[in-house]
C-alpha cells in the first residue's frame, strides 16, 4: 500500500510542476504567437495588393457590409478609390489537408497576386505552392466563369510538378475568392469611409 | 560495456552509436522531413534540446522516480519539454515552425528520447547524461543533416533553400529538371539505406 501511494505522489508532483512551467511559458509565448500570426497576414495582405493608402480589416469590411457573417475580406483604397480586395481562403483537398492562401484580386475582376499562408503539404513538393515560381502564373489572369484549372484538368495554369494535388488547391481557392469577390464587389467600396491609413502593396 | 569517459559520451552518439544509422532510432522524420537541409538542421536542433533538457530532468530525478511508474513519469517529462519547444518556435520561428508541422509534437513519442532516457539517464549521474543527451542529438542532427544535403541537392537542385544562403547547385538547367524521386519517399530509403551502408563501415573500421 506504501509503494502505491509514492507512486502517486511522485507522479502527480511531476504533472503538477510540468503543468506550471507550461502554463508559464505558455503565458510568455501568447503575445508573439499573436503577433508573429498577425505579422504574417498583413504581410500577406500586403504583398498580394497593389499600391494602397488606407486598407480596411475583415471587422470594418463586415460592418460596412451590413454582414457579420461575411467572409474575411481586407479591402484596400488608394485615395479614396478600392483598388484592390485580398481575400482569405482555405481549402481543405490538400495532400496533407488544409491549404490557406491569401488572394489577391482586382476591382475589374483580374487576379493580382497569391500567397499561401499555412500548408502541410510534402515538403520538398507541394511545398513549392509557396515559391514565385507557381504563383506568379495568377498574375493578371481574368478567371472564366468555369474557373481556373490546371493543364491536367484543361485549364492553364501549370501545376507543379509532382504535386497536382497540391496545385489544384490553389485554382480552387483563386475561384472562390473571385465568387466572393463578384457577390460583394458593389457594396465593397462603403468600407472605404472605415479604412485605417496603411502603408503597402507597393511590391506588387 | 566498458566505462566511457566524458568525451566519449559526447561522441558515441555522432558515429559508433550514431542513433539514425546505428541504433535506427527516429527514422520516420528522417524520411519524411529530410527534403531540405534547413528543414532537417530544424528537427536536429529540436531534438537536441529535447533529449538534452530530459535526459538532464531523469537524470535529477531518477532516485525520486519509483521503477514501475517510470515510464508515464518520463512521458510527461518529455511531453512537457516538446510542448515547450512547440510554443516557443510558433512564437519566434514561425515559417519553421509551419515547414516542420506535426513532427515537432512528434518528437514525444520518438524512440530516441526515450531510449536514452531508460537506457542511459535513468542510470547515470547529471552531468554524463547532459553529454550523452547533446552527443545523441548532434549525432541525429548530423544524420538528418547529411541525408538532407544529398536530398536537396539531386532533388531540389539547391542547397539552404528556404534562407538568403540559397545557392543553385549544378546550375539553373538542372535545378528545372532535378532527380525528383530524391525528395519522394523512394529517395528517402535509397539515402537512408546507403549512408547506414557508409556509417556501419565507417564503425567496423
Amino acid at each position: 500500500m506504501k509503494a502505491e501511494i509514492r507512486w502517486i505522489v511522485v507522479l502527480t508532483s511531476i504533472c503538477a510542476v510540468s503543468a506550471g512551467l507550461l502554463g508559464l511559458v505558455n503565458s510568455l509565448t501568447t503575445a508573439p504567437i499573436a503577433a508573429a500570426r498577425a505579422q504574417t497576414t498583413l504581410d500577406a495582405v500586403q504583398t498580394v495588393l497593389p499600391a494602397f493608402d488606407r486598407l480596411a480589416g475583415p471587422e470594418s469590411v463586415r460592418t460596412a457590409l451590413g454582414e457579420a457573417d461575411a467572409p474575411p475580406m481586407y479591402a484596400a483604397f488608394q485615395e479614396g478609390k478600392l483598388v484592390g480586395v485580398a481575400l482569405e481562403v482555405s481549402d481543405a483537398g490538400g495532400f496533407g489537408g488544409e491549404v490557406s492562401y491569401m488572394v489577391g484580386l482586382l476591382p475589374d475582376g483580374k487576379v493580382h497576386a497569391l500567397r499561401v499562408l499555412g500548408h502541410k503539404e510534402t515538403p520538398g513538393l507541394g511545398s513549392k505552392l509557396a515559391d514565385e515560381k507557381f504563383s506568379s502564373q495568377f498574375k493578371g489572369l481574368v478567371v472564366p466563369a468555369e474557373g481556373l484549372k490546371v493543364t491536367k484538368d484543361g485549364g492553364t495554369i501549370q501545376a507543379i510538378t509532382g504535386a497536382t494535388i497540391s496545385s489544384r488547391t490553389a485554382t480552387r481557392s483563386v475561384n472562390q475568392a473571385m465568387e466572393t469577390l463578384r457577390k460583394y464587389l458593389q457594396r465593397l467600396p462603403a468600407a472605404g469611409a472605415q479604412a485605417q491609413p496603411t502603408q503597402g502593396g507597393s511590391r506588387g | 560495456m566498458a566505462e566511457l569517459t566524458a568525451v566519449q559520451d559526447l561522441n558515441k552518439g555522432l558515429v559508433r552509436e550514431n542513433p539514425l544509422f546505428v541504433l535506427v532510432l527516429g527514422t520516420c522524420p528522417a524520411l519524411a522531413l529530410t527534403t531540405t537541409v534547413v528543414n532537417a538542421l530544424g528537427m536536429g536542433l529540436a531534438v537536441t534540446f529535447v533529449l538534452a533538457m530530459s535526459n538532464v530532468a531523469i537524470s535529477l530525478l531518477r532516485k525520486v522516480i519509483p521503477s514501475e511508474v517510470r515510464i508515464p513519469a518520463y512521458i510527461v517529462v518529455i511531453a512537457s519539454f516538446v510542448t515547450m519547444v512547440d510554443m516557443l518556435m510558433e512564437a519566434y520561428f514561425l515559417s519553421l515552425y509551419q515547414a516542420l508541422g506535426v513532427f515537432i509534437p512528434l518528437i514525444v513519442v520518438n524512440c530516441i528520447i526515450l531510449g536514452r532516457a531508460e537506457a542511459f539517464a535513468a542510470k547515470n549521474g547529471l552531468w554524463r547524461s547532459l553529454l550523452d543527451g547533446l552527443g545523441m542529438g548532434l549525432g541525429y542532427m548530423l544524420a538528418l543533416g547529411s541525408m538532407a544535403l544529398i536530398r536537396e541537392v539531386l532533388g531540389n537542385g539547391t542547397l539552404l533553400s528556404g534562407t538568403p544562403l540559397e545557392m543553385v547547385v549544378f546550375g539553373e538547367g538542372f535545378k528545372a529538371n532535378p532527380v525528383l524521386v530524391m525528395v519522394l519517399p523512394p529517395g528517402a530509403f535509397l539515402t537512408f539505406g546507403l549512408l547506414m551502408v557508409g556509417a556501419n563501415r565507417l564503425r567496423r573500421s
